[in-house]
């Protein structure tokens, strides 16, 4: 039977078949797909099974670049991870995010998306939603919908996950399984490589207020998110000067989050033009949204992109000035050309409407972000409680991250608009993403700081997340994940995860 | 008046309510106290020439011409929409027509 152990009880090294570090979505889905195995295995969690401050301070970081949300925060050190604070939201990754896009630069997987359609149905179970993300079979066949299959935009589902607490759902199938083991309140500090230092033999482990011991093992999966992994890497230079797999300066690199932006406003003259958004955004088991379409990002070299609609006011519930005082917040924010153009909106899309009512949104754009080498995760020089230095985040934007945002929003006004469905505004005030001064929202989404590459001056870690020339070292999660679509990226992790222990049990 | 004052006032109400005209006091204003539709237009417009010039309204008065321009205006609106013939105003996007005719108000 699978054993919970406590790392600062623990005496003496530990020798396994496989280590998992890391006691998240992406570790708890490596053990689980590894257990009833041949393979004995470690699982090794930093955290134990409740939020403890004095562990989340070990994640506090410098901000240098554009700001974003606290990592002390957004991260959780526990058993489950950060599926504890998880929203739920699934979708695999679409095809065009595999694709290398000449537009984009770095862009491209080392392998196509039906690589990984098994391992998605997997992830799907584990996070307790059904395999399918077919918008046409969400929504009435005859229902009016907001967008046409040949449009620029179109319909898009996500699966909305319980949303499932991994170390809660899945604890007690890890009890059961003879052949796992895991261990809480065990921070792994440092790596061990043998002597020609191609082969990883220990990691080291350091529980906070314990007494330090090894775990040796066959395979090592690193499964603990990707500012994690790029620091464990990072601070990992005893055998290798700048770090575990940083030969080529790509370990931290390329540092992804998905954005999120609340600067669109739609004014909808109409209840169709409600009704339709309505339609589009809402299914009984799982939650609409618009996204670019494939043809359309090509055709406009545009990243990809999806956006949902918030909740509706309407002019009947207050009247117009007070509802927009409300979304404007502001009394000042509503100028004499915000007026216009409700006003507008409403006599010409809206003008066979009576009563004449109008409908207001907000809509939530989400990008993805274009792979950038100079956005990138650094060391400080401050080093937490177990001895590890610090992590400095520079996320940064390209100008094709701040076009592509432009055209996107363009397209939205477009598409509306032929369609007599109202105006939007967008980035008023002179918001500009390229400023670090300004506010961002950041959806905790960290991705691509070792990336994949089948060149080792190209990726981290080949298609098989196995780190160049350390093929013993597996990487489990979204660091791997060269670019970032705009998905919510748990799925993704954990068919990931699932396929790296697939690699380890066939190997 | 000239047939082109006239008919931006009926193109403005062709694009306005159904049968009205932007200056109608309309339960519109009533009810929520917005700016009468011609003040509206005016207001876009001169927002407008000021973040983008003076603009060429030769096309505009072509298409209010003769008669009644409502189906016209309304239609290249649509066009304007489909060809990607929009302008951004404080963040606002609009047709390039819908635009023009506001400055067409504004340069009075």
């Amino acid at each position: 039977m699978g054993r919970f152990l406590d790392g600062r009880k623990q005496s003496g090294d530990v020798q396994a078949d496989v280590c998992v570090i890391g006691g998240g979505a992406a570790g708890i889905s490596a053990a689980l797909e590894l257990a009833d195995g041949p393979r004995g295995v470690t699982l090794l969690e930093a955290g134990g099974d409740q939020l403890d401050p004095e562990y989340q301070e070990l994640y506090r970081a410098t901000q240098v670049g554009l700001r974003t949300d606290t990592l002390q925060h957004n991260r959780w050190r526990v058993f489950g991870g950060t599926t504890g604070h998880w929203g739920g939201w699934c979708r695999p990754f679409d095809p065009i995010d595999f694709e290398k896009r000449d537009w984009v630069p770095h862009s491209g997987w080392p392998f196509p998306r039906e690589a990984l359609d098994d391992a998605y149905r997997r992830a799907s179970a584990l996070c307790q939603i059904p395999f399918g993300y077919d918008a046409k079979a969400e929504t009435p066949p005859s229902d009016q919908h907001l967008f046409e299959s040949n449009d620029d935009l179109e319909n898009m589902v996500f699966r909305v996950s319980p949303p499932t607490r991994f170390g809660t759902v899945y604890r007690s199938q890890l009890e059961a399984a003879k052949n796992v083991d895991v261990m809480l309140h065990a921070s792994v500090v440092d790596f061990e490589l043998d002597a020609d230092k191609t082969h990883l033999v220990a990691v080291k482990v350091q529980p906070l207020g314990g007494t330090a011991f090894r775990v040796r093992a066959k395979h090592f999966v690193l499964a603990v998110g990707a500012v994690e992994t790029a620091r464990l890497l990072l601070n990992c230079t005893n055998q290798h000067a700048a770090g575990l797999g940083n030969e080529h300066d790509l370990v931290g690199r390329f540092f992804m989050q998905h954005l999120e932006l609340r600067k669109i406003r739609w004014v909808a003259p109409s209840p169709d033009a409600r009704g339709r958004m309505k339609r589009a955004t809402v299914s009984e088991d799982a939650r609409m949204a618009v996204r670019v379409a494939p043809h359309a990002q090509r055709k406009r070299q545009l990243l990809n992109q999806h956006f949902l609609v918030g909740a509706f006011a309407d002019s009947r519930s207050g009247g117009v000035v007070e509802v927009m005082k409300k979304k404007y917040r502001r009394q000042r924010d509503l100028s004499a050309v915000d007026r216009a153009a409700h006003e507008l909106a409403l006599d010409v899309d809206g003008r066979s409407i009576r009563p004449r009512t109008m409908y207001f949104a907000d809509m939530l754009e989400r990008p993805e972000q274009a792979p950038n080498p100079d956005s990138r995760l650094t060391l400080d020089e401050e080093r937490d409680a177990l001895g590890l230095r610090r992590t400095v985040m520079n996320w940064r934007f390209t100008e094709l991250d701040k076009r592509s945002l432009l055209d996107t929003q363009r397209l939205v006004a477009e598409s509306l608009g032929k369609r007599a469905l109202g105006r939007v505004r967008c980035w008023a005030d002179g918001f500009d993403p390229l400023d670090p001064q300004e506010p961002l929202h950041g959806g905790h989404h960290h991705m691509g700081t070792a990336r994949m590459h089948d060149d080792p001056k190209q990726g981290v870690c080949d298609a098989a997340c196995r780190v160049h020339g350390v093929p013993n070292l597996w990487i489990a999660g979204s660091a791997t994940f060269p670019t970032s679509g705009y998905a919510n990226p748990t799925l993704t992790i954990v068919a990931m995860a699932v396929r790296v222990a697939r690699a380890i049990n066939a190997s | 008046m000239s047939t082109t004052r006239r008919n931006v006032l009926i193109g403005l109400g062709a694009i306005a309510a159904a049968g009205g005209a932007w200056a109608l006091k309309d339960e519109l204003a009533e009810d929520y106290g917005l700016l009468t539709s011609l003040d509206a237009a005016k207001s876009l417009g001169v927002a407008y020439i000021a973040e983008h010039g003076a603009p060429d309204l030769g096309a505009l008065e072509t298409l209010l011409g003769d008669g009644d321009p409502s189906e016209r205006l309304v239609s290249q609106v649509r066009e304007d929409f489909t060809a990607g013939r929009i302008v951004q105003i404080q963040g606002w996007f609009f047709s390039k027509t819908e635009a023009d005719l506001c400055a067409l108000v504004a340069r009075g």
